[in-house]
């Protein structure tokens, strides 16, 4: 597993350092701005930077293993003889270190800016790596929707693509579905809250934890079947 | 041993593989022969567990195609399957940790007679060095059966007694090689059987040395005047 | 060695190291089975069954690991069925040139005097 992780961290290299570069681009784009607004801009920084990327892992999800078929080397990853879990994992593996690490930059330029351009703004190390955990997370489990959709069309000998697009569709109809029971089954979970400090008021927010866990295990069905269909793709 | 039992594979309408029975023997190397299209790559793709019969059955030692077999067979497939960002000698240091039956002496022979510029990233190669390559990674493991899908496709003429002749360096008694090719002439010498195939189906099956005498033609001959001329 | 690949490989190996020990080429040790497979570029299993069958003649023998030797009696016995064997072609020829057996031995005389 080591091996195939390394791999995919090497092959990942690139596009690691490309968003990077991106992510801390626009931060310093926008740094002048941030000293003038006392930090706000900083704030909507985050704003602009973070929606995209739950649709950003998703595609990445797809591109992972897409390109693996795209570029025929799905023959020689499928030639080792490896349980499917491997394979997925290593790939899931990957794609948690880019979010994590994308999350982490995210975060991290504008509470720099704004600890150190105003006084008003404070936020404790734990509360910014419960943010940055939770946050990173929430995004990781939309990756097994992707993994799954585009290995179940795989399994299929024609119109993979559109049994890729349906599965995608009806997933998420059962997911929205299912969330409701899913959200009970969790409900005994505390939410979790945090505080800042903004101009001297104490701001408090919470996170549904029962539905982030309820995600989670869908997303876990979701990775053991996806290791179940990669053993069964079509090439 | 491989049992091919009924074998039917069907993409939409089409059958690339109509209703194929075969027992192959271990030790045997055997010459898969027929045009582009007549189900060569799909036969072997079903062997490996690459994909999925429609019908009917296949056993490779015992075992039904897919993960359990990969310990034991390679494949060679007829796509540029390399990872083009790595450097040959890393890919192949790569590759070869995950089979314990690699044989670093096999490897290194074979880079040396194929004369693979490892240091290289394997996407400066040529075609024809990734194709060396590809077998290499394929050629270097002891394994029972090798499935090799057109490794003369691709090949420059003046090339490929070079790929034979390292296929045939390759190759320990006892093994199993089943070869596909289109281009019959250069490779027949190394078939003890070969199987021709037409429209998804075999059409002739023999020891090679037998169907010389019977039809007194090359391999080459029969392809080219008897079953598709 | 030229392979004609629209005949039994197996016997055209056959022949062809009959050839060699006739000529003197091969004295003792016949190649070991890989070595003629990877020189004539044919399966090895190929070349084994040739061997077998010159072993089944009792031209060749051969002792596991120590691989196939040339029978003593083997080299003159196989050069002179071959000297039969061009002489009769030779003779065959000419009869059908109209040549009669007389004439024949007086060319053959001649090549004699020349030497």
């Amino acid at each position: 597993m080591g091996r195939l992780f390394k791999k995919e961290l090497l092959g990942e290299k690139n596009w690691i350092l490309g968003f990077c570069g991106f992510v801390l681009g626009v931060n310093f784009l926008f740094l002048p701005l941030a000293k003038v607004t006392e930090g706000f801009m900083a704030m909507m920084v985050i704003f602009f930077t973070l929606p995209a990327f739950p649709l950003m892992t998703l595609v990445r999800s797809f591109l992972i293993l897409k390109n693996e078929w795209d570029s025929n080397t799905n023959f020689l990853l499928l030639s080792l003889p490896l349980r499917g879990y491997n394979i997925v994992l290593s790939k899931v593996g990957v794609l948690a270190v880019e979010i994590f690490l994308y999350v982490f930059l995210v975060f991290l330029v504008p509470y720099i800016m704004l600890t150190g351009f105003t006084n008003q703004f404070s936020l404790d190390v734990l509360t910014f790596s419960k943010l940055w955990f939770l946050t990173a997370f929430r995004i990781l489990l939309i990756v097994p929707f992707a993994m799954f959709s585009y290995l179940f069309g795989r399994i299929f000998s024609r119109a993979q693509g559109w049994i890729t697009a349906g599965s995608l569709i009806g997933l998420l109809v059962i997911y929205s579905r299912y969330l409701h029971f899913g959200r009970k089954i969790f409900s005994y979970l505390p939410e979790v809250s945090m505080s800042f400090t903004l101009a001297g008021d104490v701001e408090t927010f919470s996170l549904n934890i029962a539905t982030m866990m309820a995600t989670f295990l869908f997303s876990v069905i979701l990775t053991l079947a996806s290791c179940f269909f990669i053993e069964k793709a079509e090439l | 041993m491989i049992k091919i039992k009924n074998l039917v594979k069907r993409y939409n309408d089409i059958y690339a593989i109509n209703n194929i029975n075969l027992d192959i023997e271990d030790g045997s190397f055997i010459g898969l022969v027929g045009p582009n299209g007549s189900g060569k790559t799909t036969l072997l793709k079903l062997i490996f567990g690459y994909c999925r019969p429609t019908s009917g059955e296949i056993e490779v030692d015992g075992k039904h195609p897919g993960v359990e077999i990969k310990s034991t067979t390679a494949f060679y497939p007829e796509y540029d399957s390399t990872y083009h960002w790595m450097k040959a000698k890393d890919l192949i240091k790569w590759y070869s940790g995950f089979f314990p039956d690699w044989n670093k002496e096999k490897e290194k022979n074979l880079i040396d007679f194929f004369n693979i510029p490892t240091h290289r990233y394997v996407a400066h190669l040529s075609k024809g060095l990734r194709a060396k390559l590809k077998l290499v990674l394929t050629l270097s493991r002891d394994a029972k059966i090798f499935l090799l899908d057109e490794p003369l496709s691709g090949i420059d003429p003046a090339s490929r007694a070079n790929i034979t002749s390292g296929i045939l360096k390759a190759y320990r008694e006892g093994q199993t090689f089943i070869f596909s090719t289109h281009i019959v002439t250069d490779a027949e010498m190394l078939f003890e059987r070969t199987i021709f195939m037409k429209d998804g189906n075999v059409a002739i099956d023999g020891e090679s040395d037998a169907l010389r005498e019977k039809y007194g033609k090359s391999m080459d001959q029969i392809f080219k005047e008897d079953l598709y001329g | 060695m030229k392979i004609d690949k629209s005949k039994p490989i197996w016997r055209q190996i056959v022949q062809e190291i009959k050839e060699r020990i006739s000529r003197g080429e091969i004295v003792e040790n016949v190649p070991t089975v890989r070595a003629l497979a990877e020189e004539l570029g044919v399966n090895p299993n190929t070349v084994a069954r040739a061997y077998r069958e010159m072993e089944r003649e009792g031209i060749v023998e051969s002792w596991v690991g120590k691989g196939t030797w040339v029978k003593k009696k083997s080299r003159d016995k196989l050069k002179d069925k071959m000297v039969e064997e061009v002489v009769d072609s030779f003779v065959e020829s000419l009869t059908s040139m109209g040549l009669s057996k007389k004439e024949i031995k007086k060319l053959v005389r001649k090549i004699d005097d020349k030497n």
